[in-house]
C-alpha cells in the first residue's frame, strides 16, 4: 500500500473538522492543570505538591500503590506522597496522575456492542508501555518512564473516537475484520486521519510535554515527529513488539511493519530482538499495577 | 507468618542465593540489607568488606521466573496467529528477524 | 494561584540567572580542580553554597566496584575512609536505576542519594543530609534537584577523569619502580652479564661486565659484539652463540686477560638462551665469572696444607737434636767443678728448654689446625686448680696483685681436660702480667653463667685497640706495642689457648676499654654433665 505524502495542513483541517464533531471532548482534569501550573514554579517544593494530590484520594491511592509496586522496585516501602515525589521525583509522580486520569477518563467498558473490547485494549497498551521503556534502557535513555507513559497512552486517540464518534468507529471496525487491514487504514479510509492524529491533538489540548504531544501523533511515521523522531520512534517499535508478543489487542490482527527510518533512529541491533523482547514481558508483569486502574 | 526454617551462618559459609531471614546491621548499628534480599556473590563480598560475621538465611526456596507462562494448547494457537500475523510483511527482513525472535519466546515457554 | 506580576516576574528572572552564574562558576572550578581531593573540596563547596544548611558527602566507587567508599564528609553519615553506612539496597537501586532517592531518617531528617553519573557508568555517591526540621518535601524543589543533578555530572566527569588519572600514573610508577629494582639486581650480581639479541647486538650489559672485559658498559648498548670485543672475545662469543642455539647450553669456556698492570685475570664464560615468556628464544646470556679469586682461595688452601704438614715435620725434626743437647749440657754439667762454667751450662739447658717449649707450641698449633686434638676429659677440681695457678703465678712475678675468687654456684668439679685447661689459664695469667710490665691487679674470677663455666683473667696493663682486639686470636699475631716492647712471645699462645677452649666447646673473647686501658680475656665453656667417654 502507498502512502501518500499529502499536505500537513490539509490533514489539519481533516483533524479540526474530526474533533469539532465528537460529543463529550473530555476536558483536562483539573489536578493535572494544577501542577502543570505548580511545576512552572521552579520552586515548588515536594510538600506543596503532595498537599495538592492529596485532595484527591483515588489519585493519592493509586500513586502510592504504584511506587511501591515492582514497576518501580524500590528497597522499602513508601508511605506518603511526598516521600514518593522526592524519591521518584516531580515527574514521576505527574506520570503516574496522567495516567490515572486518562484511565478515569476512558476507563470505562465502551461500546456495548462488544466491538472494541477495552480490557484488551488497554493491555496491550501497557505492553506496548512496557516495551517503550525496555527500548528506551537499550537505547541508552534518561527519563525511561515518559516512554513508558508515552507507550501506555499511545493509542488513547482510539477511545476517543470509539466514545465520541460511535457509530464511525463502529463502521471503521467493521471495515477491518471484513478486509483484514490495520485499524489506522481504516480510520485514514473513512474520516481522513487516524487515532494517532487524534491522541496527540488531545495531548496538546491538555498542554502535555511537547515530547509526549509528538511521540503519540506520530509513532506510525515518526519522521513527523521532528525533533522528537527517536521519542516517536521507540513509541513506534514498541507498538510492533507489543503485537508481536501477542498480549492483548491493538484493534485489528495485523503487524504494521518496522519503519527502517524509525529502525535506524533508535540504533537497536537485530540480534537483541529477543533479548528486548524477553525483558518486555518482565515488565509487563512489573507494570501489571497499571491495569488495577481500569478495573478499580 | 512463615514458618521457613531459619539458622545463623559464618557469612563465609553462605552460598549465593540464600535468603535473609533478618535485617543485617553494621557495628554502628546502621541498617544494611532488609530481610527478604537475595543474597548474590556480591552482596556476601558486601558484607564481608564491612567485617560481618555471621547472618540470619532461609532455607533456599526454589526460583520461579517470572515470565507469564501459557498453557501449552494455548502456544499452538499463538503460533498459529504469529504467522498468520506476520504473513503481509514476510519480506521485510526486519519483520522476519521479529517473527523469529516471537517464535523463540513461544517456544521457550513450551519447555 | 494568582499570576505573577511583572516584577515577580523580572526578579525571579534575576534569581535564576544569578543561580546559574554561580553553578556555572562552580562547574569552572570542579572542571579545573586538579587531582581527586581538589574536585571534592570544590564540588563540597558547591553543595555548601546551594544547600546550605545541609550535611554532605561523597563517595567514589572501591577497586574492585562492588561498593563505595567515602571521600569527603561534612555532618553527613560517611566517615572519610569508610565503605558507606546508608541502606546498601537503596545503594543498590540508585545504581540500577541511575536515578535519586531518598532515605527518610529519623525525626523528619532525611537522607538524598544521589549518583555521579558519567554516560551510563556510575562513579560515585553524593549523600546529602537535609536538617532536622526542615524535611525533605520542603527542600527539595524541582529547581533545587536540577541544580544538584548538573552538578553531580559535573563532580562526576572530573572524578572519572581524577581517578584513571591516578591509576595510570600508579601503574606508571609502579612500573619505574620495578625496573629500579631489577636494575639494582643486575648491578649487585658479582657475575659480568651480557645479553645479546638474535642479531648479535648488545641489548644489556652491566658495570661488571665492563670492567671484566675492559670495555665501557655505556658505550656498548645497540653495538654488534664483533664491533664491541677484541678478536679473543669475539671468536669465544661466536663459539657461544652457537652451541647456546644448537643444543640449548654452552660449556664454560675460560678467558684470561691481562691487566694494565700486568696481573692475570681470569675469566670463566658461560651462555644459556634467552626465552621470552612464552618460551621463545629472544637472544643469547652471556655470564663472565672471575675465576682469579677462586683460583687464589685454592691456591691458599693448598698453601695452608702444606704448612701444617711443614711445621709438623720441622718440629719433629727439631726436637730430636734439642734432646740430645741437655743430655749432654746435663752430663757435661755433672763434670765440671767451675761454678761460672756450671752457670753458663745452665743457661745452655735453660735455653734448650725455651726452645723445646716454642716446638712445643708450634706443634700444638698444628695439631690444632689439621685437627688432630684431643682431650683427656676427667672431672677437674676447679678451686684447687685456680688455687696452683695462683701460686705459680706469684712465684712468676712479685710486683702484681693476684686475686682469685671462685663462685658458690660453681660446682665442686667440672668435666675437662686437665693439663689443657690449666694451660689455659696460665697462658692468660701470663699474658696478663706480661703485658702489665707496671704491675697491678690481675685479678681471676670464676663463675656460672647460664649453665657455663665463666673465667675472667683481667689485667691493668697495656690494653688493646679495637682493631687489634679483633686479630688477637690469629696465629702468630703479635701487637705492635708487644712486638716493640721487650716482652717475648712467639704469637702462638693466644692461637692454643683458643683451639682448646673450642676443643671444650667453649668460646673466648677480648675486651679492652682501649691501649693503655687494662684488658679482660673471658673464657666460657658449657658445663657437661659428666666427662664425655671417647
Amino acid at each position: 500500500m502507498s502512502e501518500i505524502i499529502e499536505n500537513q495542513t490539509a490533514r489539519e483541517e481533516r483533524l479540526k473538522g474530526i474533533v469539532q464533531r465528537i460529543e463529550g471532548l473530555p476536558t483536562l482534569p483539573t489536578i493535572l492543570a494544577q501542577m502543570n501550573r505548580m511545576m512552572l514554579d521552579p520552586k515548588t517544593t515536594a510538600k506543596d505538591m503532595a498537599q495538592l494530590i492529596a485532595s484527591d484520594p483515588t489519585v493519592t491511592a493509586r500513586i502510592l500503590k504504584v511506587v511501591n509496586s515492582a514497576f518501580y522496585g524500590f528497597p522499602s516501602r513508601i508511605s506518603t506522597i511526598s516521600h514518593a515525589i522526592v524519591i521518584l521525583g516531580f515527574n514521576t509522580v505527574k506520570s503516574i496522575v496522567l495516567s490515572s486520569s486518562v484511565f478515569d477518563t476512558f476507563g470505562g467498558n465502551g461500546s456495548q456492542d462488544g466491538g472494541f473490547k477495552r480490557e484488551d485494549f488497554w493491555r496491550h497498551s501497557l505492553a506496548c508501555g512496557a516495551a517503550a521503556k525496555v527500548i528506551g534502557r537499550h537505547a541508552g535513555e534518561a527519563a525511561l518512564e515518559e516512554f513508558f507513559i508515552a507507550g501506555l497512552l499511545h493509542d488513547v486517540g482510539k477511545v476517543v473516537l470509539d466514545h465520541g464518534l460511535r457509530e464511525d468507529y463502529a463502521a471503521i471496525r467493521t471495515d477491518v475484520k471484513a478486509r483484514g487491514i490495520l485499524i489506522r487504514e481504516a480510520e485514514e479510509a473513512r474520516l481522513g486521519i487516524n487515532h494517532a492524529d487524534v491522541g496527540g491533538w488531545l495531548f496538546s489540548e491538555w498542554k502535555l510535554n511537547r515530547g509526549l504531544v509528538k511521540a503519540v501523533a506520530c509513532h506510525h511515521n515518526p519522521v513527523l515527529a521532528d525533533e522528537h523522531m527517536k521519542a516517536a520512534s521507540i513509541v513506534h517499535l514498541a507498538d510492533i513488539f507489543a503485537r508481536a508478543l501477542q498480549v492483548g489487542s491493538g484493534g485489528d490482527d495485523q503487524i504494521p511493519p518496522i519503519r527502517q527510518a524509525a529502525w535506524d533512529a533508535v540504533g537497536l541491533k537485530v540480534e537483541h530482538m529477543t533479548d528486548l523482547l524477553r525483558e518486555t514481558e518482565l515488565e509487563i508483569v512489573k507494570a501489571s499495577v497499571f491495569l488495577d486502574f481500569v478495573r478499580a | 507468618m512463615d514458618a521457613v526454617p531459619a539458622e545463623l551462618l559464618p557469612l563465609d559459609k553462605v552460598s549465593p542465593g540464600a535468603v535473609l531471614a533478618a535485617d543485617v546491621k553494621d557495628a554502628k548499628g546502621n541498617m544494611l540489607v532488609g530481610e527478604g534480599r537475595i543474597l548474590t556473590e556480591e552482596w556476601i563480598k558486601r558484607l564481608q568488606g564491612r567485617s560481618i560475621t555471621h547472618v540470619k538465611v532461609r532455607a533456599v526456596g526454589d526460583s520461579s521466573s517470572v515470565a507469564p507462562s501459557v498453557a501449552p494448547a494455548g502456544n499452538d494457537r499463538r503460533l498459529k496467529r504469529l504467522e498468520a500475523m506476520f504473513s503481509k510483511v514476510a519480506a521485510e527482513p526486519l519483520m522476519q528477524a521479529l517473527a523469529a525472535s516471537a517464535r523463540q519466546i513461544l517456544e521457550e515457554r513450551r519447555t | 494561584m494568582t499570576e505573577p506580576t511583572f516584577a515577580q516576574t523580572a526578579e525571579n528572572l534575576r534569581e535564576q540567572i544569578q543561580d546559574l552564574l554561580a553553578l556555572e562558576e562552580a562547574s569552572r572550578r570542579i572542571q579545573t580542580a586538579d587531582g581527586i581531593g581538589a574536585i571534592l573540596a570544590e564540588t563540597g563547596a558547591a553543595l555548601q553554597r546551594i544547600v546550605p544548611k545541609a550535611g554532605r558527602a561523597v563517595y567514589l566507587r572501591t577497586e574492585d566496584g562492588i561498593d563505595f567508599l567515602c571521600h569527603l564528609s561534612a555532618g553527613a553519615s560517611g566517615v572519610p575512609g569508610s565503605l558507606i553506612s546508608l541502606p546498601l539496597d537503596v545503594v543498590d537501586w540508585v545504581c540500577q536505576e541511575r536515578r535519586h532517592s531518598m532515605i527518610p531518617g529519623a525525626g523528619g531528617r532525611a537522607v538524598a542519594l544521589l549518583p555521579l553519573l558519567v554516560g551510563q557508568e556510575v562513579v560515585g555517591l553524593m549523600e546529602l543530609s537535609l536538617p532536622e526540621g526542615s524535611g525533605a518535601g520542603e527542600a527539595l524543589t524541582q529547581k533545587l534537584l536540577a541544580e544538584l543533578q548538573y552538578l553531580c555530572g559535573q563532580s562526576a566527569a572530573s572524578l572519572l577523569n581524577a581517578v584513571l588519572k591516578a591509576r595510570v600514573e600508579a601503574e606508571r610508577l609502579a612500573l619505574e619502580r620495578t625496573g629500579a629494582f631489577l636494575n639494582d639486581i643486575l648491578e649487585s650480581v658479582n657475575h659480568g652479564i651480557l645479553a645479546l639479541d638474535p642479531e648479535g647486538r648488545i641489548s644489556l650489559v652491566n658495570q661488571n661486565a665492563g670492567s671484566m672485559l675492559q670495555v665501557e658498559a655505556a658505550e656498548l648498548k645497540g653495538k654488534p659484539y664483533r664491533e664491541a670485543f677484541g678478536e679473543d672475545f669475539v671468536r669465544l662469543l661466536d663459539s657461544l652463540v652457537e652451541q647456546v642455539g644448537v643444543q640449548g647450553f654452552a660449556m664454560d669456556q675460560q678467558l684470561v686477560r691481562k691487566e694494565l698492570d700486568g696481573a692475570e685475570l681470569s675469566l670463566g664464560i658461560g651462555g644459556t638462551p634467552l626465552m621470552d615468556a612464552k618460551g621463545h628464544p629472544v637472544g643469547t646470556l652471556v655470564i663472565c665469572r672471575d675465576m682469579t679469586a677462586s683460583k687464589e682461595l685454592d691456591r691458599l688452601r693448598a698453601l695452608d696444607q702444606m704448612k701444617s704438614q711443614f711445621v709438623s715435620n720441622v718440629s719433629h725434626e727439631l726436637r730430636t737434636p734439642l734432646t740430645s743437647i741437655k743430655a749432654y749440657t746435663d752430663a757435661v754439667s755433672g763434670m765440671v767443678t767451675d761454678d761460672t762454667a756450671k752457670h753458663f751450662l745452665k743457661v745452655v739447658d735453660e735455653e734448650a728448654d725455651r726452645l723445646l717449649g716454642m716446638i712445643e707450641d708450634l706443634l700444638n698449633v698444628s695439631r690444632i689446625e689439621s685437627g688432630k686434638f684431643r682431650l683427656r676429659w676427667e672431672d677437674v677440681d676447679v678451686r684447687a686448680m685456680v688455687q696452683t695457678i695462683l701460686e705459680l703465678s706469684r712465684v712468676q712475678s712479685q710486683r702484681h696483685n693476684i686475686l682469685t675468687s671462685v663462685a658458690d654456684a660453681v660446682p665442686a668439679t667440672v668435666p675437662m681436660d686437665k693439663n689443657k685447661m690449666k694451660e689455659v689459664l696460665i697462658n692468660l695469667v701470663n699474658n696478663a702480667i706480661k703485658y702489665a710490665p707496671d704491675g697491678g691487679d690481675v685479678t681471676v674470677a670464676v663463675q656460672m653463667e647460664e649453665g657455663n663455666l665463666r673465667m675472667d683473667v683481667t689485667d691493668q696493663g697495656m690494653g688493646l685497640s679495637a682493631e687489634n682486639q679483633k686479630k688477637l686470636f690469629q696465629m702468630f699475631f703479635r701487637t705492635d706495642q708487644a712486638q716493640a716492647s721487650q716482652i717475648r712471645g712467639t704469637g702462638l699462645g693466644l692461637a692454643i689457648t683458643k683451639g682448646i677452649v673450642e676443643a671444650h666447646g667453649g668460646a673466648i673473647r677480648v675486651s679492652s676499654e682501649g691501649e693503655g686501658k687494662g684488658s679482660t680475656f673471658t673464657v666460657v665453656m658449657p658445663v657437661r654433665s659428666s666427662a664425655p667417654q671417647d
